[in-house]
């Protein structure tokens, strides 16, 4: 019955499959991420990432796929190449496999020791660290490629809406930018210009970049003859700065929780700026605008986010009893990681949405 | 509906108003076509109509504009919104959201509408548009015409009494452009909306008008009636042209109004010219199989251009015209067949080098401005691709004299249409290659263009066009081939062509029939 029900309620917004809420997919890239950064075990990394490409693999099917192709594929080299650095840079532990001859950069260069001791123990954690970047790099393809961004960004409570507009819109004009890249490469080859290479650069850089300010004036211009920001009072722009404001601090705070490690200025910073959001959405919107969409969630859309939520659970669950080797460190001897199915299953559910996407409609026709 | 009173607007940064003294008044449920050439404010007269002016353009700003009663000096343009709708000249650049229908509903979920009230309102404006089938798709997989449809259906779902519309078919292929008029025209009929245009392509829209709003550029603007004007401006479509010179009268407006006029009377037959000597051949394909996006875009084309003479190269969308012409220049590669240009193989020289002899102006002007100045637009196209040229020269040939200085991003459309040609084409280049050059083009740049393709073709040049235009085909083209799905079905003189056809026909040609393509042969004067 909830089948048929769900089946009836989707074909009145998508012709005959299931399409995921937004919400949902924000759900699942949260779940991934948290896996990703919970878990440092090779063996449920690796488990996530194929649960990760697997979602990725379906999700770039669509045209917007392919063209974030690139993106993913830059990523992953990247994800690759960390292996060799972190291997030769990293000579602690005790497993020495070979002695290359050494080569030291100054102090002022970072002092980084390269080549030296190569250890099991460096290898097994870069290929650690490698697995995780691999898996947010496909994460955040598959969602990228799935998601919406403009019903994602409208979901933002009011207060945000504004900044998510504008966001929004961003996204969108990094496609139209990335074609007239292109067409403006052109124009210089046939202006009798070179358009490979370094020197080129300049020349194709600014043309692209002015045509991207045109566009969002033009933009601009049309969004206020559309009506946008209409019929708000004066609160409405101090409450955005104020959203802006609350949100860059919480950002900054978090950046430099991971980058400079857990202090007092982060931890208010970041206290702050929760304050400031809540204020903002608190502090807007007497007149609540009401959407085409209401975005119901289905069935499917909850199953998505009940498994990003196991997923989690999970994990932390192991890391405090500490069963399963969910806090696996190659350091000082590299042993081989302890296994349990609960972080197998943590990782795997990440494959909820595979199921979703596998009934979806192909609506990307060939234009 | 409209009352304007003294309008004069002069923009921050310029020396003299671009309105100045504008009264008018635009009573409910009239369409009116705003008429003049580009860069002259048409833009900025429609902009004056919504409160962008001068809420959003800032400038000097004095006189009154009542919209439905409402002063735009006290309402900003979003709260005029519900009241004035407006399309924009570029259909990319007014999307705000990803799919069809989250597009069209943008608006009203601005004005606070109701969920119950959008559904109607959006089901309303699909239909009315006739864009259901694509509906469920994403704004990036939509063609230019079909992006213009969803943008007027956006406005119309806020319901808005006035509906402005600043060359919105400017960016579009003329089938496109057709559908887009002949929809907009339905909708005054239908839903008796108050329809202000700016467009170039009279011939389709004058018939449809009540009054037209002449924007000559000097900062005056004036009412005209529909006939009023047919007969005074110079832009006039040919069988408009045509029956002012013979006293037609009232003059025509279309081809249908024409053809009482010419029941019954006997034409002299025009001196059928194709006989003119050309020089050598200047470029030739054969058997050219190209592949573009995964498709066969071009399946064995074989033809040539001679030195001295025009080619206009026609055939609807997607027939491969703009893959011919890139593959002329290396920017396709090609699977089969040969391509060469001035005696060399294409693949022989990198684009770059082949820009030397062969001038390329592409659909997208504003792609090919890169500099800061017009001045230097020129400048650097001479040096890049090394011609002889000097800059004044080509300033005067596109009247650009008094924009030298002009930040080309300063400029209107049409304009930096102008500015491409100038830039693209300066020096003596030995082949031109033109894709589209009409689009959204005013009569007076129009003119230019033909006399430049003569001129240069006269000197030596071989010049291909492709184009839908067949009104420009027939005044400068020496011989025509017809693409369809990247094959050559028909090649040949231009009088020969154009007359055999249907749908490839020009105005004159429908009213009159036999081999007259033009005004001009029919009054006789001499071609070229």
């Amino acid at each position: 019955m909830a089948v048929a029900g769900l089946a009836r309620e989707r074909s009145v917004r998508v012709a005959g499959g299931v399409e995921l809420h937004p919400g949902a997919w924000l759900a699942w890239l949260g779940g991934a991420c948290a896996v990703a950064f919970l878990t440092s075990n090779p063996l449920y990394l690796s488990l996530a990432l194929l649960a990760a490409a697997g979602v990725y693999v379906l999700a770039s099917e669509s045209a917007k796929g392919r063209m974030l192709s690139p993106f993913v594929q830059l990523g992953l080299v990247i994800a690759l190449l960390y292996v060799p650095f972190n291997t030769l840079t990293g000579s602690t532990g005790t497993t020495v496999l070979a002695t290359l001859p050494a080569l030291r950069f100054p102090s002022w260069f970072g002092g980084v020791v390269f080549g030296g001791d190569v250890t099991a123990e460096a290898l097994v954690a870069a290929l650690g660290r490698a697995l995780t970047i691999a898996a947010l790099v496909l994460a955040a393809g598959a969602f990228n490629a799935s998601v919406d961004h403009f019903r994602l960004l409208r979901l933002a409570p009011r207060g945000l809406s504004q900044v998510a507009l504008v966001l929004s819109i961003g996204l969108l004009s990094v496609p139209q930018a990335a074609s007239h890249a292109r067409a403006v490469a052109e124009a210089q080859r046939l202006r009798g210009r070179r358009a490979h290479g370094w020197r080129a650069l300049p020349g194709v850089l600014l043309p692209v970049l002015h045509g991207a300010l045109e566009r969002s004036v033009q933009r601009a211009e049309s969004l206020d003859a559309r009506g946008f920001g209409g019929g708000e009072g004066r609160g409405g722009v101090a409450m955005t700065i104020v959203g802006v404001g609350g949100l860059g601090a919480l950002a900054w705070g978090a950046f430099a929780h991971f980058y400079y490690g857990p202090g007092v200025a982060p931890a208010l910073a970041m206290a702050a700026g929760a304050g400031l959001v809540v204020l903002a959405v608190a502090g807007s919107g007497e007149r609540r605008q009401e959407r085409l969409r209401r975005g119901r969630w289905s069935m499917a859309d909850i199953a998505v986010v009940a498994s990003a939520a196991t997923s989690i659970v999970l994990l932390v669950a192991l890391r405090l009893t500490g069963a399963g080797d969910a806090d696996y460190l190659a350091y000082p001897e590299v042993v081989s990681p302890a296994f349990h199915a609960a972080g197998a299953l943590a990782a795997l559910l990440l494959l909820a949405p595979a199921a979703a996407l596998l009934l979806r409609p192909d609506r990307e026709e060939a234009p | 509906m409209i009352g304007v009173d003294g309008l004069r607007f002069s923009y921050a940064n310029a020396a003299r108003p671009v309105l100045e003294d504008v009264t008018f008044s635009i009573g409910a449920g009239e369409l009116v076509l705003v008429a003049g050439p580009s860069g002259g404010g048409k833009s900025t007269l429609l902009r004056c109509l919504n409160g962008l002016v001068p809420h959003f353009h800032g400038g000097r700003f004095a006189g009154r504009v009542l919209i439905d009663g409402r002063d735009t000096r006290e309402h900003q343009p979003r709260d005029l919104a519900a009241i004035v709708g407006m399309v924009f000249q570029d259909p990319e650049s007014q999307v705000v959201a990803e799919t069809v229908e989250d597009e069209l509903a943008f608006g009203m979920e601005n004005l606070g509408l109701s969920t119950r009230t959008m559904r109607k309102r959006v089901e309303e404006a699909i239909d009315l548009l006739r864009i259901a089938p694509v509906r469920q798709r994403r704004m990036d997989t939509l063609s230019g015409g079909e992006l213009q449809r969803v943008a007027i259906a956006a406005v119309l779902s806020m319901q808005p009494r006035v509906l402005l519309l600043d060359e919105p078919t400017s960016q579009l292929d003329p089938q496109a452009a057709e559908e887009l008029l002949t929809t907009v025209q339905r909708l005054h009929d239908d839903l008796g909306l108050t329809v202000l245009i700016a467009e170039h392509r009279l011939e389709r829209v004058a018939q449809h008008a009540d009054r037209v709003l002449f924007v000559p550029g000097d900062g005056s603007v004036r009412e005209l009636g529909v006939r009023e004007a047919m007969a005074t401006l110079p832009f006039a479509p040919p069988v408009a042209r045509l029956g002012k010179a013979l006293g037609w009268s009232p003059v025509p407006l279309s081809v249908r109004e024409g053809r009482r006029f010419v029941d019954g009377r006997a034409w002299p037959a025009p001196a059928h010219n194709g006989a003119s000597t050309h020089g050598g051949v200047a470029l030739s394909v054969r058997d050219l199989r190209v592949s573009y996006g995964g498709a066969l875009a071009l399946r064995g084309v074989s033809m040539e251009a001679r030195r001295g003479e025009v080619l206009a190269l026609m055939g609807r969308n997607g027939s491969g015209k703009t893959t011919l012409l890139r593959a002329l220049l290396g920017l396709v590669d090609r699977e089969r067949g040969e391509a060469v240009v001035l005696g060399g193989d294409v693949r022989e020289r990198a684009t770059e080098e082949l820009a030397r002899d062969v001038a390329f102006v592409p659909q997208e002007p504003a792609s090919v401005l890169h500099k800061q100045t017009v001045e230097e637009e020129i400048a650097d196209v001479l040096a890049g691709t090394g011609r002889a040229g000097s800059i004044d020269e080509a300033l005067d040939e596109w009247g650009l004299q008094e924009l030298r200085s002009s930040h080309p991003a300063d400029l209107s459309v049409g304009e930096r249409q102008r500015v491409a040609l100038a830039a693209m084409l300066a020096g003596a280049p030995r082949v031109v290659l033109l894709d589209e050059p009409t689009r959204g083009m005013d009569y007076e740049t129009k003119e230019r263009l033909v006399a430049n393709l003569r001129r240069r073709c006269r000197d030596g040049a071989a010049a291909i066009i492709a184009s839908h235009d067949v009104e420009l085909a027939a005044r400068c083209a020496d011989r025509v081939v017809l693409l369809a799905d990247g094959e050559v079905v028909v090649a040949g003189w231009t009088r020969d062509v154009l007359t055999e056809t249907l749908t490839f026909s020009t105005q004159v040609n429908k009213l009159l029939g036999g081999c007259f393509l033009t005004p001009e042969d029919v009054l006789g004067e001499a071609r070229r």
